[in-house]
Parts: structure tokens; sequence; C-alpha cells
């Protein structure tokens, strides 16, 4: 009776000490809030200079830092088209996740390329402008609108707006300029 | 088939037998055997038959225009120092080194200055190892533009001082060098005063392996002015301070050769018996392997010295130049002459006179072509450079570079055609003929496919980056696979890639975009709110709420009385001003985050 009483009793004592331990614990995690939503920030940060920058949405994230804090919180890495198949591969090792092929229903892994406004076909209709993600167009109302070659990540997303459709997607100059090793024959 | 055969028979059979030969005629004792590298027919002697037509003369006028590009080195653009309409004399300084990196750039001949950024099509890109992203996006290169007058007048007085340069201390001579705009004139144009400014040089080669087929400026300039080049080779010798000299040149060079060994053995006799020894200026033989021309490979052929990936011959002890470079580092010294020409080689079989021809930096190319007489009919593809590492002329005005040796206008009996959408390659079937020939040793096949599916990873694990571009391996390759192509676009792409700056840069414009979107918000609701207080105070005063007349067709507002007009506006300034505080909250915290 009496070791089943002590029995109970150390029982008792155990869970009410693990109790007493898990309150605690919930109390201590929660003082550290503000350094764990520090970690979160740090964490995004990293993800973040992972990305391509190219701020154009495809993933579904207005831009590379909010697909970075999506991520963060857990999203499917594999969801940016211009980062490709090498950006998953960066950020599996940065979290430690699997590799996953690139989620093409987001689209293609394509060449880069930089936007084009054939001048004189713009009627400065200022679309454009407010479409990229990066100010890289200049231009006033009805007036030529013309691209920051330096500054435009050609991420795609003017080309849509233009009423006249006068904004071209061209490859990066040295993937054609050069594209020709020729071969001798032998005679 | 055939092309097949051949190349096997080459790869496999002539060239060990080569080796052999070289060898055993002694040629050859102390050299060290290059892994890979192919014996493709020369057609050297195409453009062997004359000497070298000197411009201006005769048939060779001056052009009309010079076209000088600010960019024909590796490095910073040159800054223009003249503006439009100045006259400007032959060797003048039109535009100034931009910093230590850079080089200078003189006027070939005199003219006047009809533009100081005139638009070039892209050239000399793909040799650019340096090349950042951000440069490549520059897609034009601005170049000053020369009208000559045809005087090819000479400023009195621009010479340098005639001072031998024997007495003259190192640092003299490397900033003369510096002076005279010199850059490597063999291939990717590195500034000439860079590369010798490096410490603890043993030893320095003097590159006369012009192992690429149809190219024989080197040779023409060692068969004709070797006394000139090996005078440049010792002024280089003593800017960096090397105990031995080796000019190295491919042993079929039959009369550069005799005319090198020549000069040498003038100025060895010349010398004081006991001094014969440490003068350290030879003459090697190597065999004619391409690409032997290849720094990294003659360093290896010569010395058996293998310069790692990622490191420099400098790193070694080994300095390598050109015959051209030392030929220019001679005209420099010894008369003050900045570069302002070069020794190029007219050929290809669309031409009627294959010739080598020492011309103006900046003359446009179709001027050439007209001199040597191109048959357009013929013509199938212009590259500037050789058959295997040159690239495509954008068109006729392109001009004539510090680093141009060759202009190659080939007809079918020297280029196949460029491999297109409706001329498709042939799929890889694995032979390895291009791992046997690539002289770094590399596994062409594994790049090519690394580069085809763009595993950016696995392509630099394989070397991607060691790779020279020599073009031996898309020379043999059965499948007729332009694997050069594919390693120059993956370079490109992982280059851009790793751009870590340009997206930092690009990081930060979408955050001030952001910034400015988020203000412009909070902006527009304060406007909202001025508005309403507007309202109330005309309420207040009894004011008619709109200065503008209520046109008639809008409902009086006096179905509402003040009281109630009130109540909704002070309800609307209320929802304004918890959506402004929203928009502010929100702002503030990304801007915290940011930090
Ligand atoms: S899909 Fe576009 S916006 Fe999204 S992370 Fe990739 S580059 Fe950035
Ligand atoms: S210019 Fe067009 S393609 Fe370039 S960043 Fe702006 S919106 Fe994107
Ligand atoms: S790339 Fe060409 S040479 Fe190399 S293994 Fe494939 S088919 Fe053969
Ligand atoms: S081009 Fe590159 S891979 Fe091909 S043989 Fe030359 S060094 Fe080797």
């Amino acid at each position: 009776m009496i070791s089943m009483l002590a029995a109970v009793l150390v029982l008792a004592a155990l869970v009410l000490g693990f109790a007493w331990l898990m309150l605690r614990a919930e109390r201590l995690l929660g003082a550290d809030e503000s350094q764990n939503a520090k970690a979160t920030v740090t964490l995004t940060n990293s993800i973040n200079n992972l990305l391509p920058q190219t701020q154009c949405g495809q993933c579904g994230f207005p831009g590379c830092r909010p697909y970075a804090e999506a991520i963060s919180r857990g999203e499917n890495i594999n969801r940016c088209p211009p980062g490709g198949a090498h950006t998953i591969k960066r950020i599996a090792a940065l979290l430690d996740l699997p590799v996953v092929p690139l989620d093409t229903s987001h689209g293609w892994h394509l060449p880069k390329r930089i936007a084009s406004i054939r001048e004189h076909e713009c009627i400065g209709c200022t679309k454009c402008i407010q479409a990229c993600p990066v100010d890289a167009i200049v231009g006033a109302p009805k007036r030529m609108h013309t691209v920051i070659v330096a500054d435009c990540t050609g991420c795609d997303l003017c080309v849509d707006p233009c009423p006249v459709d006068c904004i071209d997607m061209l490859p990066l100059p040295i993937m054609s300029a050069h594209a020709s090793v020729t071969v001798v024959v032998q005679k | 088939m055939t092309r097949l055969r051949r190349s096997f028979f080459i790869t496999k059979y002539f060239k060990p037998w080569l080796l052999r030969l070289t060898g055993r005629a002694g040629w050859a004792t102390t050299l060290h055997a290059l892994p890979g590298g192919i014996a493709p027919a020369s057609h050297k002697t195409l453009s062997l038959q004359q000497k070298i037509t000197r411009m201006p003369s005769g048939e060779l006028g001056l052009p009309a225009q010079l076209i000088l590009p600010l960019r024909q080195h590796l490095g910073p653009d040159s800054v223009p120092v003249v503006s439009v309409g100045d006259y400007v004399y032959k060797n003048q300084l039109i535009a100034a080194a931009n910093g230590e990196k850079g080089v200078s750039l003189h006027a070939p001949s005199s003219g006047y200055i009809s533009s100081i950024n005139y638009a070039l099509p892209p050239i000399n890109e793909a040799h650019d190892p340096e090349r950042s992203w951000q440069q490549a996006l520059n897609r034009h290169h601005n170049a000053i533009v020369i009208d000559t007058d045809g005087k090819h007048a000479v400023r009195p007085g621009l010479l340098g001082a005639n001072v031998d340069w024997r007495v003259r201390s190192p640092d003299e001579l490397r900033q003369a060098v510096f002076d005279a705009g010199i850059c490597g004139m063999g291939g990717a144009g590195f500034p000439t005063a860079i590369k010798l400014g490096a410490s603890a040089i043993k030893t320095l080669i003097i590159n006369g392996a012009e192992c690429e087929p149809y190219i024989t400026a080197d040779e023409a300039l060692m068969r004709e002015h070797a006394a000139e080049v090996i005078e440049g080779a010792l002024i280089i010798q003593r800017i960096c301070g090397a105990q031995s000299c080796v000019i190295g040149i491919e042993a079929d060079k039959y009369q550069a050769i005799d005319a090198i060994q020549g000069v040498i053995n003038q100025i060895m006799s010349e010398l004081q018996p006991a001094n014969a020894g440490q003068a350290g200026l030879s003459l090697t033989l190597i065999p004619p392997i391409y690409p032997s021309g290849g720094e990294k490979q003659l360093i290896r052929i010569m010395t058996g010295i293998e310069v790692a990936s990622g490191k420099r011959p400098v790193d070694v002890g080994v300095l390598c130049h050109s015959v051209a470079t030392a030929r220019a580092v001679y005209k420099a010294v010894s008369a003050g002459e900045p570069l302002t020409s070069r020794i190029t080689t007219l050929t290809g079989h669309a031409l009627k006179t294959a010739v080598n021809v020492e011309v103006m930096i900046g003359t446009p190319v179709s001027h050439l072509l007209d001199f040597a007489g191109v048959q357009h009919s013929q013509l199938q593809r212009l590259l500037v450079g050789g058959p295997l590492m040159g690239y495509e002329a954008s068109d006729l005005d392109t001009p004539v570079l510090k680093t141009s040796n060759c202009l190659l206008a080939g007809s079918e009996l020297d280029i196949a055609p460029a491999v297109t959408q409706s001329n498709p390659h042939r799929d890889c079937i694995r032979c390895d003929f291009c791992a046997t020939v690539c002289p770094v040793k590399l596994q062409p096949q594994t790049l090519y496919f690394a580069a085809r599916h763009q595993h950016h990873d696995a392509s630099v694990e394989n070397g991607l980056f060691d790779c020279i571009e020599c073009g031996a391996c898309a020379v043999v390759c059965p499948s007729h696979i332009p694997l050069v192509n594919y390693y120059r676009e993956e370079k490109a792409v992982i280059r851009t890639d790793n751009d870590t700056a340009k997206q930092a840069y690009w990081q930060s414009l979408f955050e001030k975009h952001q910034q400015r979107l988020s203000v412009n918000a909070i902006d527009q609701q304060q406007r909202k709110l001025d508005k309403l207080q507007h309202k109330l105070e005309a309420i207040a005063v009894g004011e008619p709420l709109t200065k503008t007349p209520v046109p008639p067709v809008v409902a009086p507002t006096t179905s509402k009385s003040t009281e109630q007009i009130k109540q909704e506006i002070e309800a609307a300034v209320a929802r304004t001003r918890a959506k402004k505080a929203e928009l502010q909250k929100k702002n503030d915290a990304t801007q915290d985050a940011d930090k």
C-alpha cells in the first residue's frame, strides 16, 4: 500500500515537475521572440541573397525578398524560374533540404535578356514605367520612353502592359555576338 | 567520313611521329610534351608569298577615316583628351589611360577629329575574361573617329629622347612602354606595362610560336624585322630583370628561324667572350602543334612548368610576351613611337592576293578587303582572328585593333558553314576524340553536357574556366559540335549568375522602388485628409461646400442635413487616418527589416 502511494506520489511529482518545466520553457521561448524574429530576418536575407534579384514575380510573390520571406516560412524552394536549377541547389544547401526540380508551372528557365523599347513606336503612355519593379525605364507622359540598360533586370513585366507592343526582350549581346567558332576544312 | 578519318589520323599518328622526329633531329632535347594538340592544315604559305606591304604606300593608301575604339585592351576604357573638330598629328595622344590599369591611345595619322563617341558594334569581347555583365550590356563601344588629311604629318618634337636604353633605368623604360599605349598584341590585349611590373621574374619567353592556321603576321615580322624583335626582347628583359630570355619559334618557320638566329649570333659575337654566357639570350624550336602558342602551353613546353589553374605565369616566375609586343616595345623605347600600327595577315581564298600588311590601328576592314581584292561571291564568312579562335566580324566598318592579328576572308575552301538552326550539328557519340586533343587535359564532352544542361556547378568542377577556347576539340569532333560556342555561352551565363554586385544593385533598386511606392500611398492618404479637413472647416464657417459650381444633374446635397454631412466627413477622416497610420506602420516595419 505504502509503496503504491509512494509510486503515485513520485509519478505525480514527476508530472508536476515536467509540467512546470514545459511552462517555463514556453515562457523562456516567449521571452526570446524578438531574438527569433531577428534570426528569421537573417535567414530571409541569406535566402534573398541567393535569389537572382530579377524581381519578376513569376514565383507568385511581388519580388525576390517577399519570396525569400515565404521560403523562410516554409514555401517550396523551386518556384523561381530565372534562378533555375542552380539557385534551387544553393537554397537547398543553405536550408538543408532535398534538391527538387524547378516547378515549371511558374515558368521556364531562359537565358538572361534585357528589355529594349523601339523608341520611334513609343507613344509615351507611361504604362511600362508603372510596371517596372526597379525603375529602369525613363520617360515623361506623351514623350518617348527608354530603358536604362544597366538597370534592367530582364523581368519581362513591362512587355505586357505596353499598348502598342513596342518593347522587345533581347538576348544579352554576348550570347549572340560570337556564337560562331569555325572549323578548318582539312584539305 | 573522310573528315573523321583524317582527324583520327592526325591526332593519333601524325603528332607522335612529329614529336619523335623533332626529338631525333636534336631540336627539342629539353622540350616537354604538350598533352593533346592537333596539327591542322596550316595554309600559311598563302600569305607568305609577298613581303609586308606598309601603309601608306602605292596601292595601300590611308583610309578616309580611322575608327579607334576606346577599349582595345583588357581594362577600363581610355578617356578622350581631344574634342570634335580638333586637328591631331600622327602619334599625338588622343585618349589617356584610365588609371594605372588603362592603356592610352594615339592618333595613327594626322587629320581632324570627327567624333569622340562613335558607336561601334561589339568587338573583341569573347576573349575578355574579366568582363562583367555590366560591361556586356554596354552594347556599343565608343570610338574616336579621325578624318585623315593624307599628310601623315608628325608634330615636330614629339619623338622621345634618343638615349640608349641600356643606360636608362627599368622604371623609366616601363613608363615609356606605358606612355606608348602598348597592350599584348597576340590575343587578349592585357596591358603590357602591368605585366612588366611583376617582380621575381626568372625567365622571359618571347612567343614566336604562331600556331593557328592561316596567320603569318608574327612570322613575317620575324623574317623582316628580326633585329627589332630581339632588341625589344632585350629591353623587356632589362625591365623585368629576367636572367634568361628564350625565344620560342615553331620548327617549321625556317626563314624566321634563320633571321632570328642570325641576329642572336651577331649579338653574341659582339659581346666579350667572357660575358657571352651571361646574356642569356637563346632560341628554342618547338614542335609545330596547335595550340603550342597558348601562353600556358608554351611555358609548359619550354620549361616543363605547368601553371596551375587560377594562377598566372608570373606566379611561377615566367613572363611571356609575343614577338609583336616586343617590337612595339622596341619602337616605343628607341624612337618614342607609340603603338599606332601593327602587322596583320589578310588571307583566305576569297581574296585575290593574300598578304601581310602593316596597317594603321583603326583602319576599317573594308579598306583592307578592297586592297586585297575581295571576291564577294566567294566570301562565305569574314573572321577577325584565325579560323579557330577568331570571331565573326560584325560588319565591314569593324576596325583593325591593337590585337587583330589576322583577317580571314573565308571561302568554302577555308571554313565550314556556321552551325545554325537550319544546319544543326549531330549528337555527341562519346568518341573521346576531343579529350585526346585537349591541351588542358579537360574532358570536353563532359563540359559539353554540363553546358547544354546548364549544370553550372558541374561545368566549373570540370574546369570550364581553365578552357583556353582553343577550339581543338571542335575541329576533331566527328559530330561537328561547335563545342567552344557552348563553353563561351556557359562562361557568360555563370559570370552573370555570380555577378553579386549586380544583384545587390538590383536589390537596392527594388527596395528604393518599394519605398517610393509606400511613401506615395501615405501621401495620397494625407492629401485626402487635407481635403476632408478643408470641408469640415468650410461647414464650420457656413461656406458652400465646394467652390466649383455643382452640376445641376447631381442630386442636390440639400437632401442631407449639414449635421449628417459633417458626421459622414468625420467618419471618412477617421477611416483615412487609420489607413494612413497602417501604411506608415508597414513602411516603418519594412525599413526596420532592411536595416
Ligand atoms: S521568380 Fe522572379 S521575383 Fe521570384 S524570386 Fe525568382 S527572380 Fe525573384
Ligand atoms: S525594363 Fe522591363 S524587363 Fe527591364 S526591369 Fe524594367 S520591367 Fe523588367
Ligand atoms: S564532343 Fe564530339 S569529339 Fe567529343 S566525344 Fe562527343 S562526338 Fe566525340
Ligand atoms: S577549347 Fe577548351 S576544351 Fe576544347 S580543346 Fe581547347 S581547351 Fe580543351
